[in-house]
């Protein structure tokens, strides 16, 4: 299988070019130069700001002390260390504490950094609405609804952020982060709703044609657009340059599995994903003021308002049709799109005295928190080996694999289970 | 990827469930491969993990049941919306083409549910290592939404009338109308109630042996996207009740016109709250909130009495869909004691006791260090 293997390596490196391409939305604010993270299926890059050293903010514990780093296995994490027999994290970090305060201080940074940036969208998404509403145009209100979408980005970045320091309870033993999802999901039904209530206007009033538009307001409110797009996009991809480290998950084994690489390489990819996502912003707000250019100077042409409303509601379904789809897929427990089953369960298969992987399951918590569960039996008499197998197959998992927890069930061999048991056969023919 | 066939004959695992080797139902890959004869089971347990299996994909005799009750229901509502477009059209009554455009609302909605239903039987894949038994959930979820997003609408319009008071309402279209409604909303009930509570012996049903008697009420064996077609019928049920009121009181006084905003309104407002329960329910399920009917200290409590085990820390339950829950967790054992062991006995009691359909439990030796470890502690009271 190594073949397949290869292929499917080949595939996802492949796959990491396509992704900026893609007007994404939420791409412009992918500034992770982290491993992995090009083909992750995020719905949300704006939370990769905050992460100084790892894709997320730490989850802190109940009574508030800070982990130093947020992967359960934390030993493991920056170090090419030989697998140590206790998988427990209190190892003393010379700085942790420095890492620490420099942490808070990233995240809150990156906070402040959102939060003017959300209460700027706020104010330019309503001015513009009022002008559009004065001026009686559609299009102007359409560049305001795809305002509406990035400010959504915003506030679901900083709720991430505030969900992530939330603890775990008794009820929620995963934490919150869920909310992020769900909450991505109900903000793009939101834009729908509006974008439909703009699109059913455009209709009527391209059926009956009869809409005055002030030119003046519309050109005024068009050019607002226009340079209100320009700030934000300067003020949001500035910091991209923040983040010129190269800590990234070590791919210490020869078998990196996909979506690890090259640092440099994804610098440029998240740069250019967000100059094409500025671009994107730039050409609708151009259109509207070229549409408010025409309406102004020949009124007799008032049908570029609903053609631009068409045009711009096309573009913001586009754009936020894969967060929808990358949402379905977290809630329905999929497996997240950058990481292989096959590849993993092979992977796991390699390891020494493993006989077979049954059960491994893989899901998301939300975007870029993927979690793993798996049932391995060893080969017959090395019931006296399992921590290391445990301790190994745990290291492959959380580190070469990026997931955040993962629990793995180790049994020793039992000769019949595959043969009669149908969950076995099941689980083994998929 | 096949682990390499077993060179010894098959033990009979007396865990296995019976209903396994059966094949319920098509998509299933239950035939067993391997015909040689069962020896008869060692004196030990044979611990296996896979003693109470996650439902098992393909239409099982309660999910064929619920397509049943879908179709009927949707057959239902697509008479009546025909028969009210037609006869809305005949009297050219707006009223009555409004009604008609919110039961294809209701039949759009059932067809979600049903699409959603079928998904859920499909086998788990590569990318849906679960099976997609989350997409009854989130059928349920588009379900509610839908109701929600409709009563917004009505909300709306009854707002403008109540602004504007220039509206005119035929009280003998009204009426009519209203009656329909009601009664295709009471049919479309009484098709899609599924029992309430049955003895259910946790999550599977009576096939199985009975378990221990865990905290919490007995769920509902009853299926998500059933369950939420039905709320949202009963939820158009009171609204139709309303408008049925209403227009009554409108036939004959026909000055108090604005009984019909007001009593939209109010009825909105009731069939809201009666989606609140399956909303929480089905929101818990989506968060990967532990399930309602299973307790964090209970579950703790018995993995601590098995013995060998120290302690547990990262104990997570969640659910799959509401009536499948999964747990995972791990035990810190002590040296002289016997891993095998311990995870068997483990498992075992989780599953009998509180009917997951999987648990994984990872084993670490003990190290006294975890009574420090900050993440080693329980969360907090939810």
């Amino acid at each position: 299988m190594a073949g397949a293997g290869a292929w499917k390596r080949l595939k996802s490196l492949l796959r990491k070019d396509d992704a900026p391409l893609f007007l994404n939305d939420t791409s412009a604010f992918d500034f992770s130069d982290e491993a992995g993270d090009e083909g992750l299926s995020r719905f949300n890059k704006l939370r990769v700001v905050v992460a100084d050293d790892g894709p997320e903010a730490p989850e802190r514990p109940a009574n508030g002390a800070h982990p130093a780093l947020q992967a359960d296995d934390d030993s493991l994490l920056d170090q090419d260390l030989p697998l140590p027999r206790s998988r427990l994290s209190l190892k003393a970090d010379p700085c942790a504490s420095c890492s620490r305060r420099r942490e808070r201080l990233a995240q809150r940074k990156a906070k402040t950094r959102l939060t003017i940036a959300a209460v700027l969208y706020l104010l330019f998404m309503v001015g513009e609405l009022v002008g559009g509403y004065i001026a009686n145009s559609l299009a102007v209100m359409t560049d305001a609804l795809h305002m509406l979408t990035d400010l959504s980005a915003i506030i679901l970045t900083l709720l991430a952020l505030w969900l992530s320091s939330k603890s775990p309870t008794r009820r929620f033993t995963f934490g919150f982060h869920r909310l992020e999802v769900l909450s991505a999901m109900i903000s793009v039904l939101l834009v729908y709703i509006l974008m439909a209530f703009l699109l059913y206007e455009a209709v009527q009033r391209t059926i009956h044609m009869n809409y005055e538009i002030n030119g003046d307001v519309m050109l005024i409110t068009a050019a607002v657009g226009v340079a209100v797009n320009v700030i934000m996009g300067f003020l949001l991809n500035q910091s991209g340059h923040h983040h010129a480290h190269s800590h990234s998950l070590p791919s210490n084994s020869p078998t990196t599995g996909p979506g690890h690489g090259h640092n440099h390489r994804q610098d440029s990819l998240a740069v250019r994903a967000a100059f094409v996502h500025a671009l994107g912003d730039l050409v609708q707000s151009v259109g509207v003021l070229i549409a408010a250019y025409i309406i102004r100077f020949k009124p007799e042409y008032k049908i570029a308002d609903p053609i631009c409303t068409y045009v711009f509601s096309l573009l913001v379904a586009f754009t936020t049709f894969r967060i929808i789809w990358d949402t379905v897929v977290i809630i329905l427990e999929g497996v997240p799109r950058h990481l292989p089953v096959d590849y993993i369960k092979e992977a796991l298969m390699k390891i020494e005295d493993v006989y077979s992987v049954e059960d491994l399951n893989v899901w998301s918590l939300t975007s870029g928190k993927p979690m793993a569960i798996a049932h391995i039996q060893l080969i017959p008499g090395s019931s006296s080996k399992w921590e290391e197998v445990q301790s190994k197959a745990r290291h492959l998992l959380l580190n070469t694999f990026g997931m955040y927890k993962c629990t793995i069930q180790l049994q020793s061999y039992r000769q019949d289970m595959d043969r009669t048991c149908a969950n076995c056969q099941n689980a083994s023919s998929i | 990827m096949e682990p390499a066939p077993a060179a010894g004959g098959s033990e009979t695992t007396r865990l296995v469930s019976p209903r396994d080797r059966d094949a319920a139902g098509g998509g299933l890959r239950l035939k067993s491969l391997f015909t040689e004869p069962m020896e008869s089971a060692p004196a030990e347990t044979a611990f296996h993990c896979h003693r109470d299996p996650l439902p098992p994909p393909g239409l099982t005799p309660e999910r064929l049941r619920a397509q049943r009750q879908l179709c009927v229901a949707c057959a239902v509502c697509c008479v009546f919306m025909a028969g009210e477009v037609v006869g809305g059209y005949l009297a050219h009554s707006l009223a009555i083409m409004t009604d008609a455009a919110h039961l294809l609302a209701d039949v759009g909605s059932m067809i979600g549910s049903l699409f959603s239903l079928w998904l859920s039987t499909r086998p788990a894949t590569r990318t849906m290592t679960f099976g997609w038994h989350r997409s009854e959930t989130l059928g349920a979820l588009a379900s509610v939404i839908s109701l929600w997003m409709v009563t917004g609408v009505l909300l709306y319009l009854a707002f403008i009338r109540l602004l504007h008071s220039d509206y005119h309402i035929e009280g003998g279209a009204m009426l009519v109308t209203a009656g329909i409604a009601v009664c295709a909303n009471l049919l479309m009930a009484v098709v899609l109630h599924q029992a309430g509570p049955q003895h259910s012996h946790g999550s599977r049903g009576a096939e199985y042996a009975p378990l221990e008697e865990g905290p919490g009420e007995h769920l509902p064996l009853v299926n998500t996207s059933v369950r939420a077609a039905f709320v949202h019928v009963l939820g158009d049920l009171l609204q139709s009740l309303g408008v049925l009121a209403a227009s009554i009181l409108i036939y004959f006084k026909p000055q108090c016109k604005a009984a019909d905003p007001i009593s939209t309104f109010l009825f909105s407002i009731f069939a809201l709250g009666s989606t609140a329960p399956t909303l929480r329910d089905v929101l818990r399920v989506l968060m990967e909130g532990a399930p309602k009917n299973v307790g964090f200290e209970p579950v703790r409590d018995t993995l601590l009495s098995v013995p060998g085990v120290q302690a547990t820390h990262e104990l997570h339950m969640w659910s799959l869909t509401l009536t499948y829950h999964i747990a995972s967790a791990h035990l810190a054992i002590d040296p002289t004691a016997d891993p095998d062991a311990v995870l068997a006995e483990a498992t075992s009691r989780l599953c009998s006791r509180f009917g997951f359909s999987s648990c994984t439990l990872q084993l670490e030796q003990y190290q006294p260090e975890m009574d420090r470890c900050l993440r080693c502690r329980e969360p907090p009271q939810a």
